[in-house]
């Protein structure tokens, strides 16, 4: 199993963070700088102590996330990040220019000589009211955009683009993609539409902002689907996203963890807006099981229950280790993309020493 | 006068080898449409689908004063030319834009890169979504980009449509 560290570089400062979009007029322009130095600094310890990824995002408009250009960061940890893989999981490519979006993968994978995992997400609903994009469009434009920057990484005399939401009379990339025939594709796999695109075109699932029973589900139907395309997934190609704290003992980490954490009204940026939320449902964004993509972002739940459906991992080394077998049992996830909970100072430190020391050595042969 | 210059001066005559499609009724308007090359040669443009590509550039190597623009959609791998017509691509001066639809697996678009490299004034445009048949799959798609083609030659990758929003 490979265990990757995820951090959205949360700012912590002053700030009005209520809804969405959260206005920046109480903002510590000192507080964003060390917020994203924090992001940095962790990252770096991750490195050092053996993560095998570190892992970026995009989000937009609030203060849940100082990466909205996840691939500024990235070029930010090439010079930082000395042994593991830099994963973008991912870039919004439906709201993105899919050319700028496949440079700058190529890019960043050229200045880490080959060391970019290339996630490529739909986003969450909010971000399309970012740049303006009519959520009905997700699905097609997600689809659309990932043919045209897999076409951009492999052709290599220069092509046109015909297509139904992007068109290009000429690409040609400068720099090329160096892994080959490109970086592994990961994108959201929660949806049965996903899991179906996923296995058609042979590439990894991801999860996030779900839980074990609802991934389980998920990550069975992907591989059945696989099963129907030809294609043998590997473990390395379902990633399951959690979040974590691990303390030197349950008591210990459950208290910490409580203390810090002060829940989001709503639990989600989408759900922080009902609005929004209401309008992006009436449009189809959510799929065919419109009901159980909803309900999967829902919180808040007890901590008790959060641990038990896997929204969370929390407790000793020895708990988190049960947890994580749980997940890898259930899902068959072969990536696990920590998020830590990054406003703890020390004990956020002590928290990743802990899975570097105690979980990352055992789960490593699983 | 050039071809390209004589082609602004008036209407064009396109030569159409290539099954009637919903593309061939929405170049009907621009294009006068002929499914004959007339005696004497053709001023105009050529248009091609499958393996019709040979006779399209057979006709550009005999006119090339008089053809401003050739369409191939969906055509052959260049190494299933016929040897004699192979051994001349590299002399075409005509623009010739081969177009492959993204799921088309007879004449998939990895055929465009031996297209690009062996004609001096290749093109390829992927066109997503759409098999072998693209003339009657994305109709409108196509009409546009063979238009401005017919109409530009090589200059149709700067784009010239207006793209701002409100005045």
């Amino acid at each position: 199993m490979k265990v990757a560290l995820f951090s959205a570089a949360r700012y912590h400062g002053p700030a009005e963070d209520v809804g969405w979009p959260v206005a920046s007029t109480v903002y510590s322009a000192e507080a964003a700088h060390k917020s994203l130095q924090t992001a940095l600094d962790q990252f770096r310890m991750a490195d050092e102590l053996g993560f095998d990824w570190v892992t970026v995002a995009e989000h937009h408009y609030a203060p849940f996330s100082l990466t909205p250009n996840p691939m500024v960061m990235a070029g930010a940890l090439t010079q930082v990040i000395k042994r593991a893989k830099i994963a973008l999981l991912g870039s919004s490519i439906p709201i993105n220019n899919p050319v700028r979006v496949a440079e700058e993968f190529a890019m960043l994978d050229t200045l880490t000589g080959g060391r970019i995992v290339a996630g490529m997400l739909r986003g969450t609903p909010n971000e399309y009211v970012t740049y303006n994009v009519n959520p009905s469009e997700s699905r097609g434009r997600f689809e659309e955009a990932l043919n045209l920057i897999r076409t951009a990484w492999t052709e290599t005399e220069p092509f046109g683009w015909l297509g139904k939401y992007y068109e290009y009379r000429t690409v040609s990339l400068w720099p090329r993609i160096m892994q080959q025939p490109h970086p592994r594709i990961y994108m959201s796999g929660s949806s049965p539409e996903s899991g179906e695109f996923a296995a058609r075109n042979r590439i990894g699932l991801g999860f996030a902002v779900t839980n074990v029973p609802a991934a389980t589900v998920a990550a069975n139907h992907y591989r059945e689907q696989c099963r129907r395309f030809g294609y043998e997934p590997e473990p390395e190609d379902i990633i399951y996203r959690v979040g974590i704290h691990v303390g030197e003992t349950d008591d210990e980490a459950v208290a910490d963890f409580q203390q810090a954490v002060t829940a989001r009204p709503g639990g989600s940026l989408t759900l922080a807006n009902r609005a929004l939320e209401r309008a992006v449902a009436a449009t189809g964004y959510y799929g065919r099981d419109a009901t159980v993509q909803q309900d999967r972002r829902k919180g808040p739940l007890g901590l008790k229950d959060q641990i038990e459906q896997g929204r969370i991992l929390l407790g000793s080394p020895d708990s988190v280790l049960d947890q994580i077998d749980n997940i890898r049992r259930n899902i068959g996830a072969g990536v696990l993309d920590l998020t830590v909970t990054h406003q703890m100072g020390e004990k956020t430190i002590r928290s990743i020493e802990l899975m570097a020391e105690k979980i990352l050595p055992k789960i490593r042969g699983w | 006068m050039s071809a390209m210059e004589d082609l602004q001066a008036s209407p064009t005559t396109v030569l159409w080898l290539a099954p009637k499609s919903r593309l061939a009724e929405r170049l009907a308007g621009p294009f006068e449409v002929v499914a004959e090359r007339p005696a004497g040669g053709i001023a105009g443009c050529v248009l091609a689908a499958g393996d019709r590509a040979g006779e399209a550039l057979r006709a550009a190597l005999a006119d090339p004063d008089r053809i401003a623009a050739v369409v191939l959609l969906a055509p052959p791998a260049v190494a299933a030319l016929e040897p004699d017509l192979a051994a001349h691509l590299h002399e075409i001066e005509t623009p010739v834009l081969a177009l492959f639809g993204t799921e088309d697996t007879a004449s998939p678009p990895a055929f465009g890169h031996d297209w690009r490299r062996a004609l001096p004034k290749g093109f390829q445009t992927f066109v997503y979504g759409a098999g072998a048949d693209m003339a009657n799959e994305r109709p409108d798609a196509v009409a546009t980009l063979v238009t401005d083609f017919f109409g530009r030659g090589d200059r149709f990758i700067v784009k010239v449509t207006d793209g701002k929003l409100y005045d």
